[in-house]
């Protein structure tokens, strides 16, 4: 008797048109399940979209015409570029671009790497040079290009008095064509070096002590320590560092607008400073757009030479 | 003999250091206790060679000048509103995304990281033109709009929160799911909290970047409505024309008092965070 | 059908072969069972997939008679206890334990008693609100026990929980789930690659090898009736020691047709350092002593013979020097295999 219930039970369950709206439920849900992770990345990817990837899309659109901002635009395709490369002054701008950006980031990280080792051990003297190091970074570029500006100031700034009091003559640090660029470089290798120390110091105290150890009881000397064990354990982070560094040298702006305007004569005049200069003060809006796009391509190949580097490493070292 | 040569040579060493360590001290220093002394100097103080090293009597009325020469509070609320705005809206964009590419796959989730991760190198230099042609036809040059709405997101940040919500060990989730906990609360009382250092470390970071931030307010305004301090100070250098240096660095000590109070209070997080996001 | 049926049950990961196929599996209500084996097994796949962390490809797992095919984790009356213990990390040890009572809107003065009650069981009474990172492995793992205990369940499943603790406190924790397991009456199920776990803990034990369950009973007959080469030489610390026939010098020449190898047990063999031939019904080895290890109530020593390394456990007695001996197992010791592996009864 009682399996008879049974089977009519599970019938009469199955018969009524319940496993349909359980069906539409389950659709409804279905849906609001896999409508999830686009709602919840929507907000960013527009906000991506609208400011960054429309904006690359206009500029490279807009390197093919010639336009003022008030008058019509005129088609003049690669026109913009031609005149780009046929204009000694782009080859000037890119030439500063490029000595700026090397010998920034060469020297930075070169003295980075000396102050990180010097500076490793987890002392309280070595932590507040090392926050003493790191305070320009965390300081507007506004402030330290004025700071700099003024110490550097011919007549009245402190460098020159201190020149002058080691028996050097003074320096045009920032009026000297032959002087500014280096002067800029000075200023930038200031500001930017205490991130490069901190994060090169986090990085090599992340090597395991017993590498030490080991090289200790090898009887390694110091030099050939850092050669065979700190500088292979921290090269990812210093491969990183550079890229950072490079880009971070390539967008160059503040310092160069506030301290020298470009000048002496165009000897500090870099690539984003000369597009600011083309599109907003001499409404050359398609030339300033085709210097984008080289700035573009110069960071891709940058970033593009990286990442090939690193999967060449992951190819060929094993684990990376 | 050795031993006098070994304790000779520790000496020698310790002098050394002190000597490294005072020149590392002077370099880094000095620039800012000189911004700091020329803004209490007067103006004639400022111009005299040899240089005044001291000052016995601050001159405090250059930081009234300054505040003569600019809307400097209206300055200040610009750069609060500009700042907060940013990380207010990163807040609401950079959890969710990170979140969703963290713990689903969907159709193009590989394809939409990606587009996020490629983003993530072009800086603000290449996109100014662009924006400010855009935001000039919509009418938002100097609005709060072009100064926050181009910053709404952060590409790293997502990449940064991502690696955090993919380091939550799957067990954790599934230990939650046999509490009977929906993916909501699985959301708010684990992973959140959870993430929570980084959440901060990623928003102090946000933070100071974008105080500091000279380049975009100064592109994308023509007038002092929405400017904000960084720019507001640099036009301290033209004050009756020459050089004004001495209200120029009282302006200056305003804009960088601020962060390197922060700073003093909570180096070793500041530096911290900031090693954090340099150590992928 | 009380406790936990699985039904035909298979499980495959994307389009790979299915790691495990067509299992059937019955665990009784109220029994401590464990799924043993080596790792890679599925042991944990099927403990997974009855707690719904998995869901079968094929067939169904029943609890308690229902089919569980769409009920949630949560809904399913069980608890568990994880390897890495997933204590919640930025919640105290109370909110740990009360996190499911709350998601299943427990009222919060039942709540507050059956926190309070199981916490004084496991005894972190002073550890309330430590959050778990204060807390030391022994803790964490009492914190993962209180966790399940507080919600009441009628299925406990563990996978590996003591793996993360030293030795001292696995013995000891050991006995205190057995007590655990008699005070609650629920249904345990216990995953481990540990023998010795199994046979000190369960009451049913499964053993599995690549998916499939080799043999499953009670821990006793596990042990003396294993019914084939994979659980003999699975169970028992040294293992069994199994040689084929055919190796043999001296032949047993009362072993059933069909048999292949044979088999004895450490503990059943005894050393002598002659050969009496007028013991009949006794297998024999002649093997050189390799390495004893002398390990106070017992010892264990390693011969060298024509068949392979043979195993003694010897209970007391006299050290034995280095040297050649006889081995000896009596008959009544013997297990007998085919060429399948299979136990010839």
């Amino acid at each position: 008797m009682r399996d008879i219930e049974k089977v009519i039970d599970e019938y009469i369950t199955l018969a009524i048109p319940m496993p349909r709206m359980a069906a539409a439920e389950k659709f409804l849900r279905g849906t609001a399940r896999a409508a999830t992770p686009y709602i919840m990345v929507a907000p960013a990817i527009l906000t991506l979209c609208v400011f960054v990837v429309y904006p690359i899309m206009y500029m490279i659109w807009l390197s093919a015409f010639r336009w003022d901002m008030i008058g019509p635009k005129i088609y003049v395709g690669l026109g913009n570029f031609i005149e780009l490369f046929s204009n000694p002054d782009f080859y000037l701008v890119i030439g500063n671009t490029f000595k700026f950006m090397s010998l920034s980031v060469s020297i930075s990280i070169i003295l980075a790497l000396f102050l990180a080792v010097y500076l490793k051990a987890n002392t309280r003297v070595n932590a507040l040079l090392q926050s003493f190091i790191f305070t320009p970074y965390i300081t507007s570029m506004v402030s330290v290009a004025f700071i700099w500006a003024w110490l550097m100031n011919s007549e009245y700034g402190l460098l020159n008095f201190m020149l002058g009091k080691a028996g050097v003559g003074g320096v045009r640090w920032l009026e000297d064509a032959g002087a500014a660029m280096y002067s800029m470089i000075l200023v930038a290798v200031w500001k930017g070096l205490g991130y490069n120390v901190i994060i090169l110091i986090s990085a090599m105290r992340a090597i395991p002590r017993q590498l030490y150890e080991a090289a200790v009881l090898d009887n390694t000397k110091p030099f050939r320590t850092f050669f065979r064990i700190t500088l292979p354990m921290i090269s990812p982070t210093l491969f990183f560092l550079t890229l950072m560094n490079i880009i971070a040298a390539f967008k160059v702006f503040d310092q160069i607008a506030l301290m020298t305007g470009g000048g002496p004569i165009n000897a500090t005049n870099t690539l984003v400073f000369d597009i600011y200069q083309f599109g907003f003060k001499f409404y050359q809006l398609g030339y300033a757009s085709a210097q984008g796009v080289v700035l573009m391509a110069l960071i891709a190949v940058c970033t593009a030479a990286y990442f090939g580097a690193l999967s060449k490493r992951v190819h060929y070292g094993g684990e990376a | 003999m050795r031993a006098r040569a070994v304790i000779f040579r520790a000496a020698f060493g310790r002098a050394c250091r002190a000597a490294v360590n005072l020149l590392i001290f002077a370099v880094f220093f000095i620039p800012f206790y000189w911004m700091f002394l020329t803004a209490i100097k007067s103006l004639g103080q400022t111009l005299r060679t040899p240089p005044v090293f001291w000052v016995s009597a601050a001159h405090w009325e250059n930081f009234r000048k300054v505040f003569d020469a600019i809307p400097f509070f209206s300055m200040l609320k610009n750069n609060v509103v500009m700042t907060l705005g940013i990380m207010i809206c990163q807040f609401f964009t950079v959890i969710p995304a990170a979140y969703a590419f963290a713990r689903f796959k969907f159709a193009g989730g590989g394809f939409l990281f990606g587009l996020t991760l490629a983003t993530m190198m072009i800086p603000a230099q290449l996109v100014f033109l662009p924006l400010f042609l855009m935001f000039s036809r919509m009418g938002l040059i100097n609005s709060y709009a072009s100064l926050i709405l181009p910053w709404a997101t952060s590409p790293f940040a997502i990449f940064m929160l991502r690696q955090t919500f993919k380091q939550v060990p799957r067990e954790l989730i599934e230990a939650a799911k046999l509490d009977s906990a929906s993916e909501w609360k699985i959301i708010f009382k684990l992973m959140l909290p959870i993430a929570r250092p980084t959440i901060v470390t990623l928003g102090l970071v946000t933070f100071i970047l974008n105080w500091n931030d000279y380049f975009w307010p100064f592109v994308l305004t023509t007038n002092n409505a929405v400017r904000t301090l960084p720019v507001g100070i640099t036009s301290l250098n033209t004050v009756d024309g020459g050089v004004r240096y001495h209200v120029l660095m009282a302006g200056n000590l305003l804009l960088v008092a601020p962060v390197l109070a922060v700073f003093f209070f909570a180096r070793k997080q500041i530096i911290k965070a900031f090693t954090y996001m340099g150590g992928k | 059908m009380t406790g936990i049926e699985l039904r035909g049950v298979e499980k495959a990961y994307g389009k790979n072969p299915p790691v495990i196929e067509n299992l059937d599996l019955q665990i009784e209500e109220g029994s401590f069972t464990i799924l043993l084996g080596p790792s890679g097994c599925g042991k944990s796949t099927i403990l997974r997939m009855i707690a719904g962390l998995e869901r079968e490809t094929a067939g169904h797992i029943f609890i308690n008679g229902e089919d569980m095919r769409d009920v949630s984790p949560g809904g399913r009356g069980i608890a568990m206890v994880f390897q890495n213990y997933a204590l919640y990390p930025t919640m105290t040890v109370k909110e740990n334990i009360e996190f499911g009572l709350k998601n299943i809107k427990t009222p919060k003065q039942e709540r507050e008693a059956r926190v309070t009650e199981v916490v004084k069981m496991v005894g972190l009474t002073n550890y309330v609100n430590r959050k778990p990172q204060h807390l030391s492995g022994g803790q964490r793992q009492r914190v993962a026990l209180a966790r399940a205990i507080v919600k009441k369940p009628k299925v406990f499943l563990m996978d590996e929980p003591l793996s993360n603790l030293d030795a001292k406190l696995r013995a000891q924790i050991r006995t205190d789930l057995i007590e655990l397991h008699r005070n609650l009456g629920a249904t345990f199920v216990y995953v481990t690659h540990d023998q010795v776990e199994a046979m000190s803990m369960g009451t049913d034990i499964v053993l599995l090898d690549n998916g499939r369950i080799r043999q499953q009973g009670s821990p006793g007959s596990i042990y003396s009736a294993p019914r084939n080469l994979f659980t003999a030489q699975f169970i028992g610390s040294p293992p069994m020691n199994v040689v084929k026939a055919e190796d043999m010098e001296y032949r047993v020449d009362h072993a059933p047709h069909g048999t292949v190898s044979l088999g004895f047990r450490p503990e059943n063999a005894v050393i002598v350092s002659e050969r009496n031939p007028s013991e009949r019904g006794r297998a024999l080895f002649r093997g050189e002593l390799a390495a004893r290890e002398i390990l106070g109530d017992h010892a264990i020593y390693k011969f060298k013979t024509a068949c392979g390394s043979i195993r003694a456990k010897i209970m007391s007695g006299s050290t034995v020097e280095y040297g050649e001996w006889f081995v000896g197992v009596d008959r009544k010791y013997l297990y007998y295999f085919d060429e399948k592996g299979d136990a010839i009864i």
